[in-house]
């Protein structure tokens, strides 16, 4: 090994310089290095803060995902004790089951009108085989904080299986992406839900592009309807995609078959409604928790930079040493930035 | 899915004989309503069937004759969904019928329809809808699905007079828009917008700056980094270590340890240090 690295800069390392000059070698040619070293460390730097920007929008696009799948875990244990058997619906619409009185029409079968559910409680399972979606967890409410947890219930709708515009709403590109595929629906495609109240299936009738302001879809029906929304086009929030279905075919629970229905919602909360989780005004695009995630930005930054700098020194340093300590302060250092990136997420508004 | 609103629908109907006199019978014939289904509506049932089909109950209210109401009976509807789906038009009956007899009590009649129609549709063989239909006397609402209802009372549409015997439609046509029973018209959002699920501008501003930080990096480390000497680091790359390479090219080593061993280097050596030193920063 004939020569050894240096890390002192050849600058500011007069003895260096003076070797230099003892070498004869070009005029300025410790300059030029100087200054080619400048321009390097420059060019780290931007490449530093690129790769950072670049990666939180990874982790905006797949990253979030992780958060997705955690919240659809524990909803779908929460609703493990709620939900009875009741068999599986076919993946394409079919002739009413022979479960059913054939003779009475599926508007008379809607579940009866149910107690407004929590903020954020699970209400039921999605699935929708034309486009992969299995036993999805829908949430109540369409906040930014419980889409974050899976596809969401329009509080103030009526919920699904019941008479009336039943409305869910899900991410498109973030957050797990439930409803990337949406657009790819066609009418005849079956859409499931499975609630405590029994298991629904809905038939795909609709499927148009409205703008963001434009609520009429969210109107009550006079047949049990489904209405699902997304933005649109993928990757932007100009427009929402809605695709509508009808009710078709409905198998309820022993306890709420035995219960009266009616065809129209009974509780004046459904109607009119307040929308309370679909409020996208500018307040409530707002970060869900500003301070709180700035402050839990710059801490696990923090963690993250440090973890970064062990790292490196660990391998510069310990040449010949466990390289061990390397890829465990880089293991680390990762873990921070996306708990850095997950709390940068929190402080941003929701239509960022 | 909102109000349904049919403009134009347009019931037909005669009084026979045309000028009963008081205290004669007479019916009321060529009884028939003609409805234009729009594209959408169309397209929104062909996912339901090749088929749309379900009936329609009427009630015919008389002034100036007894029985003062009497239904028009239930009458079957059959539409066939074009494909691709365009507009179609609904006759229901089929063809004209006959509703009656009817006791003239005096010798102006009037015949109206009652603003109350009940239509079932068949979703499937076995699945219908219930569906309270009201006429309203504008066309003020669009035709369509979703949107809202016509404004202001729901009538009784004239569709026949005594006297001359002509057939009288309605006039203007009238909107029929169908609600369900109990529900008390369309209500209002107070919702800005529908929930917010995609991505904003700030994340496309955030990989385009992301990515020109990127290219300007790599541009200028390529303008200090001399293109044979990034082709000799490749190189080196395929067939040996990093720490070779560390080894290597670390200029600024080269010539602290050349310094430090300078008696020991050969007048051929130092010169092949200053070449590199030369074309390593283009001097």
């Amino acid at each position: 090994m004939p020569f050894a690295a240096s890390t002192k800069s050849p600058l500011t390392d007069r003895p260096e310089v003076e070797r230099a000059a003892e070498l004869q070698l070009p005029a300025g040619t410790i300059f030029a290095m100087g200054r080619a070293g400048l321009v390097r460390r420059t060019a780290l730097c931007l490449l530093g803060i690129g790769s950072l920007l670049l990666a939180f929008v990874a982790y905006q696009l797949w990253g979030t995902a992780l958060y997705e799948h955690s919240a659809q875990h524990r909803l779908v244990e929460e609703l493990k004790g709620k939900l009875t058997t009741h068999g599986t619906l076919p993946s394409s619409p079919q002739p009413v089951s022979s479960q059913q009185d054939p003779t009475t029409s599926v508007a008379s079968r809607v579940a009866p009108p149910e107690a407004d559910p929590a903020t954020g409680s699970a209400l039921g399972l999605l699935s929708i085989p034309a486009i992969g979606i299995t036993n999805t967890a829908i949430v109540e409410g369409t906040g930014e904080d419980q889409l974050e947890e899976g596809p969401g219930h329009y509080q103030g709708t009526p919920l699904p299986g019941e008479a009336g515009n039943s409305a869910i709403a899900g991410h498109r590109t973030t957050y797990g992406a439930p409803f990337y595929s949406l657009g790819q629906l066609q009418a005849g495609d079956a859409i499931n839900i499975s609630t405590p109240q029994g298991l629904f299936g809905y038939v795909v009738v609709n499927t148009k592009i409205v703008l963001p302001g434009d609520t009429s879809v969210l109107d009550p029906s006079v047949l049990p309807t489904l209405t699902l929304t997304t933005c649109n086009p993928r990757y932007s929030s100009t427009q929402r995609l809605v695709v509508q279905a009808l009710l078709h075919t409905a198998v309820l629970t022993a306890s709420v078959a035995s219960t009266p229905t009616s065809t129209t919602p009974s509780r004046t909360s459904k109607l009119p409604r307040t929308l309370a989780g679909a409020d996208t005004s500018s307040a409530a695009l707002a970060g869900s928790d500003v301070a709180g995630g700035v402050l839990g930005a710059v801490l696990w930054g923090l963690g993250a930079a440090l973890a970064a700098v062990a790292a490196w020194l660990a391998w510069r340093r310990l040449r010949g040493a466990p390289r061990l300590l390397t890829l465990a302060g880089t293991v680390a250092g990762l873990a921070c930035l996306l708990q850095c990136f997950g709390q940068v997420s929190r402080a941003l508004p929701a239509s960022f | 899915m909102g109000a349904v609103v049919l403009n134009g629908v347009t019931t037909t109907a005669d009084i026979s004989p045309s000028a009963p006199t008081v205290g004669s019978q007479f019916n009321v014939t060529n009884y028939q309503t003609t409805a234009s289904l729009p594209e959408s509506f169309i397209s929104d049932a062909s996912a339901l069937g090749s088929t749309l089909t379900g009936s329609s109950q009427t009630q015919l209210d008389m002034t100036g004759a007894t029985p003062a109401t009497m239904s028009g009976g239930t009458e079957d509807f059959t539409v066939p969904i074009p494909s691709p789906p365009t507009a179609e038009t609904m006759t229901f009956p089929a063809s004209p019928e006959q509703v009656g007899p009817f006791t003239a009590t005096q010798s102006a009649i009037t015949v109206q329809e009652d603003t109350s129609l009940t239509w079932t549709i068949n979703i499937s063989s076995s699945s219908t809808y219930p569906i309270s239909c009201n006429a309203y006397p504008n066309m003020a609402a669009q035709t369509g699905i979703g949107g809202t209802g016509p404004t202001g009372n729901p009538i009784d549409p004239v569709i026949a007079l005594a006297g001359g015997g002509a057939t009288t439609t309605t006039s203007p046509p009238t909107s029929t828009t169908t609600t369900a029973a109990s529900t008390t018209g369309t209500v209002s959002s107070s919702s800005s917008g529908l929930a917010f699920t995609g991505t904003g501008p700030g994340l496309r501003v955030m990989a385009v700056v992301g990515s020109i930080l990127i290219l300007l990096a790599a541009l200028l480390l390529l303008l200090v980094t001399d293109p044979r000497r990034l082709r000799r680091q490749f190189a080196l790359v395929g067939s040996a270590s990093w720490a070779r390479i560390r080894q290597g090219v670390d200029l600024r080593a080269m010539l602290t340890t050349a310094s430090r061993h300078r008696h020991a280097l050969t007048d051929r050596a130092m010169h092949r240090i200053r070449n590199a030193a030369t074309w390593l920063t283009g001097r």
